[in-house]
């Protein structure tokens, strides 16, 4: 599904911030004609960034994600869980590098240039979701988030909270404080 | 890790460190007031002062809502509002039940501020009432109302006309001024007068009145208290165009040779760039951040002139590296100022912890009779204020183990020779980029022979032959060590000397201790100034780089395959003397053995306290300042690792944990955090 990212949405600059909101405008605009018809234009609308991992699509609330900054060199910690790929220096602080895509329990797609790292708001400080690409900011209202498919592989069950749609692609909506609560779960 | 948002959060953090701020003042003050007790009269300034501190403690308390406390800086008010009216004597029980109350205090704060419940205050209400009701009437003297004029005598306060009583019981004279001034700068203009009179005698009270002569004036009546007429007020003597007049003097009965005039000189106040407060906040001086404002700005004009020389040759033209290279060096100058400027901030006079020092000693002496004299020195020395903080609690085991261990009875100290008052001295320094704080005492010094003897009963020694004199010293670091035959109340129960060494160690400290039988010992701790940039050595080991930090450092050498030892499956290294345990890190982490994981170079020798370790490496990188942060929290488990620092935008370098990794050695090896 990961081809099914419309080429022109792919985020190819670097100023992340610009490009979140730059897409939260042009699909605020979107959503404004499409909502219109069938949502009750009243009801305010949550921003959701859509990436994709190991083939599949993905989103977490935009007001959750702080960045997204391209990968660079990360140092491994010895003796940490081996979702966690190591530290980066972001900012004057360090950021825990998560392999998503391990986490998930999906495999992961070998590194390209389209790779990028998600940093999340986690408590006081921020951790970084490594993922294979970004896509765009989907505004939704609340009420379009559904339940999680009957499908999902089992390891994934506790980590997705809903879906939600966009143009025809299912973006399986991720629980960020579960995704992150690595001490509970990883020996 | 960047601060939290939250509005309530922080305000709530700005107002709690507001309250340390009073109640540091609190402390202060009182620790100067017990200073000056029973010698001579009281500064009245200076109970005003404290008066004033209880009183706002208590409203800002009660603001927040820290019920506990500021019901406690209520019942302190009433008791300064008595002794300031002199209806209570500033006597030992009134020293003692102070100090309690502001100590308690300082609990209640601190579990506040650690969301702790709250200690219970039903003892030391108990005692401030039961000092509240010691009231005394008041001497004897004439009022001095008749004295007055009827205007000035109806305005005067219970608090002034207390004064005035007391000035005239003293022997002093009254003089009454009168000055005119403008409206439009009279606030300034009445502050340097008083300012003026109080260096003469004490400004009782100060009466504004409507001007008379002219519509935009107005007129102050200063009831002044001073033996002799201060030197303003000769008649029509102006003082910077201030007119002032010399009304009245009222002069006391015939009598002669009254006490002299109270004067109290403040102790040196010299400006601080920053204060402490166990909130996490650190006021500033505001010097400090013009400076560091400065700074920004030749940062910001390097880095213009940097931009120009990289156009330049984008532009191509220009192919001289030069200019390009000595901008970024005077970047990287001004760089660095920045850094050491920032951390000038961070670093808070040795002083604040001596104000709880003098109580504790004042405590001891007075709880257990003891006659001690406390020596503070080195109060101007600066440390960072974290460091401060950590150091408080420790420092203080340190005096009172002095007081209980050593310092003597008074019979004994005369027996030997000695005064009957037991000296503690507290030294801060700074030694290059360590601070050294000493707590000597003239006690009778740590019996070796005793130390011994507890040692083997506790286990701690299997034989007393061959154990010299400084191994038995430092046997008192060891845990469960107590040379105490039985625990006072004033030591610390239950916790030794293995606590405030593995307090020290734990800020990249060391302890040391001399003594002199019959003489007194001394205890010296050296600390770094700062904890927040750490000057580290890079090394290469087994395909990675770590650092190290250099203040754990003793040496590091080259070293060949024939110089180690294998015992038992481990690796030692030969070093002189001593017999090293050997680390290879890529195993000690277990990470994979790359191929050249067994080749030789550097042995990089870390001490930490008595213990060493040697740590392998291929390769040695060089030493930087850095800043080192906290791994965050989902690497809490990972032993061995400080930390992470910055190396440059695309390198980041783990920071060893020489300690930890001592005592993972030490503990035999067993210890993957996962």
């Amino acid at each position: 599904m990961a081809s099914d990212l419309p080429s022109s949405t792919v985020i190819t600059l670097f100023d992340p911030l610009g490009v979140i909101l730059a897409g939260r405008e042009s699909v605020r605009a979107a959503e404004k004609v499409d909502a219109s018809s069938k949502n009750s234009p009243k009801e305010e609308l949550r921003g959701f960034l859509w990436f994709t991992v190991g083939g599949e699509s993905y989103a977490v609330e935009i007001h959750r994600v702080k960045e997204v900054l391209r990968p660079r060199r990360v140092t491994t910690v010895p003796r940490s869980p081996e979702v966690i790929r190591g530290i980066i220096s972001h900012r004057g602080a360090i950021l825990a590098i998560l392999d998503l895509a391990g986490r998930l329990g999906v495999e992961s797609v070998s590194t390209s240039a389209l790779q990028r790292i998600i940093a999340v708001r986690m408590g006081e400080g921020c951790c970084g979701l490594l993922v294979n690409r970004v896509g765009r900011v989907v505004m939704r209202p609340r009420s379009a988030v559904e339940p999680p498919p009957r499908d999902l592989p089992p390891g994934q069950y506790p980590f997705v909270s809903g879906t939600i749609r966009y143009k025809g692609a299912q973006l399986l909506l991720l629980d960020l404080d579960k995704i992150l609560d690595i001490g509970g779960s990883s020996t | 890790m960047p601060r939290s948002d939250h509005d309530d959060s922080r305000g709530m953090r700005e107002s709690l460190g507001e309250v340390e701020e009073i109640l540091e003042n609190l402390g202060r003050d009182l620790a100067i007031l017990v200073a000056v007790a029973g010698s001579g009269p009281i500064p009245p300034d200076l109970i005003n002062a404290i008066f004033r501190d209880a009183h706002s403690l208590k409203g800002v308390a009660g603001m927040l809502g820290y019920t506990a406390v500021s019901t406690l800086a209520h019942s302190l008010e009433s008791l300064l509002e008595l002794l300031r009216l002199g209806k209570a004597p500033l006597d030992a029980k009134m020293v003692e039940v102070l100090e309690g109350g502001v100590d308690h205090l300082s609990l209640l704060v601190r579990s506040s501020s650690q969301r702790a419940a709250p200690p219970d205050s039903t003892l030391i209400l108990e005692q401030i009432a039961a000092c509240c009701a010691r009231t005394v009437p008041p001497p004897s003297i004439p009022p001095p109302k008749p004295l007055l004029p009827e205007r000035i005598a109806r305005s005067l306060t219970e608090f002034e006309e207390h004064r005035t009583a007391e000035n005239l019981r003293q022997g002093k004279r009254l003089f009454l001024l009168h000055a005119s001034l403008l409206l439009e700068s009279f606030d300034r203009e009445i502050e340097s007068l008083i300012d003026l009179l109080r260096s003469q005698g004490e400004v009782l009270s100060t009466i504004p009145s409507p001007g008379y002569d002219r519509e935009d004036g107005i007129d102050f009546d200063i009831l002044v208290g001073a033996e002799h007429p201060p030197g303003l007020l000769s008649p029509c003597v102006t003082c910077e165009e201030i007119p002032v007049q010399r009304v009245a003097v009222l002069p006391p009965s015939e009598e002669e040779g009254g006490g002299s005039i109270s004067t109290f000189s403040t102790p040196p106040h010299e400006r601080r760039s920053a204060e402490r407060s166990g909130s996490g906040m650190v006021r500033v001086d505001i010097r400090a951040l013009d400076d560091l404002i400065a700074l920004v700005g030749e940062l910001v004009a390097a880095q213009r002139s940097l931009r120009y020389e990289v156009e330049q040759i984008g532009a191509g033209g220009v192919t001289n590296p030069v200019p390009l290279v000595k901008r970024a060096e005077r970047m990287g100058q001004k760089l660095k100022e920045l850094q050491q400027e920032i951390m000038e901030i961070r670093l808070v006079p040795v002083r604040t912890l001596y104000d709880k020092l003098i109580r504790v000693v004042r405590r001891i002496s007075v709880d257990e009779g003891r006659n001690l004299q406390l020596e503070l020195q080195g109060g101007e020395t600066r440390l960072d204020k974290q460091i401060i903080e950590d150091i408080s609690d420790p420092l203080m085991h340190l005096v009172r183990n002095a007081v209980d261990h050593g310092i003597e009875a008074p019979a004994e100290r005369r027996a030997a020779g000695k005064p009957e008052t037991g000296r503690i001295t507290i030294t801060a320094s700074q030694k290059g980029n360590r601070v050294v704080i000493e707590v000597a005492d003239d006690g009778r010094g740590i019996d070796l022979v005793k130390v011994r003897r507890q040692a083997m009963a506790r286990g701690l020694l299997r034989t007393l032959h061959g154990v010299t004199d400084r191994e038995a010293l430092e046997l008192i670091f060891e845990p469960g060590f107590s040379t105490s035959d039985e625990v006072s109340g004033i030591s610390g129960r239950g916790v030794g000397m293995d606590v405030v060494k593995s307090a020290i160690t734990s800020l990249s400290g060391t302890i040391s201790v001399d003594t002199e039988p019959g003489g007194g010992s001394r205890i010296g701790i050296a600390l770094p100034i700062t904890l927040a940039i750490v000057r580290t050595l890079i090394i290469e080991a087994g395909g990675e780089s770590y650092g190290v930090p250099v203040s754990a450092i003793q040496e590091t050498l080259a070293v060949s395959p024939e110089e180690l030892l294998h015992l038992e499956g481990n690796e030692f290294l030969q070093l002189r003397e001593l017999t090293l345990p050997l680390v290879r890190l890529h195993r000690f982490f277990g990470r994979n053995s790359p191929a050249t994981g067994d080749s030789f170079g550097y042995a990089v020798v870390a001490v930490v306290g008595a213990r060493r370790v040697a740590i392998l490496a291929d390769g040695i990188r060089g030493q930087h300042d850095l800043v080192l942060k906290p791994l965050g929290e989902l690497f809490s488990g990972v032993r061995g690792i400080a930390g992470a620092v910055e190396l440059s935008d695309e390198e980041t370098v783990l920071v060893l944990d020489p300690l930890a990794i001592m005592d993972e050695l030490h503990r035999g090896g067993d210890g993957h955090g996962f």
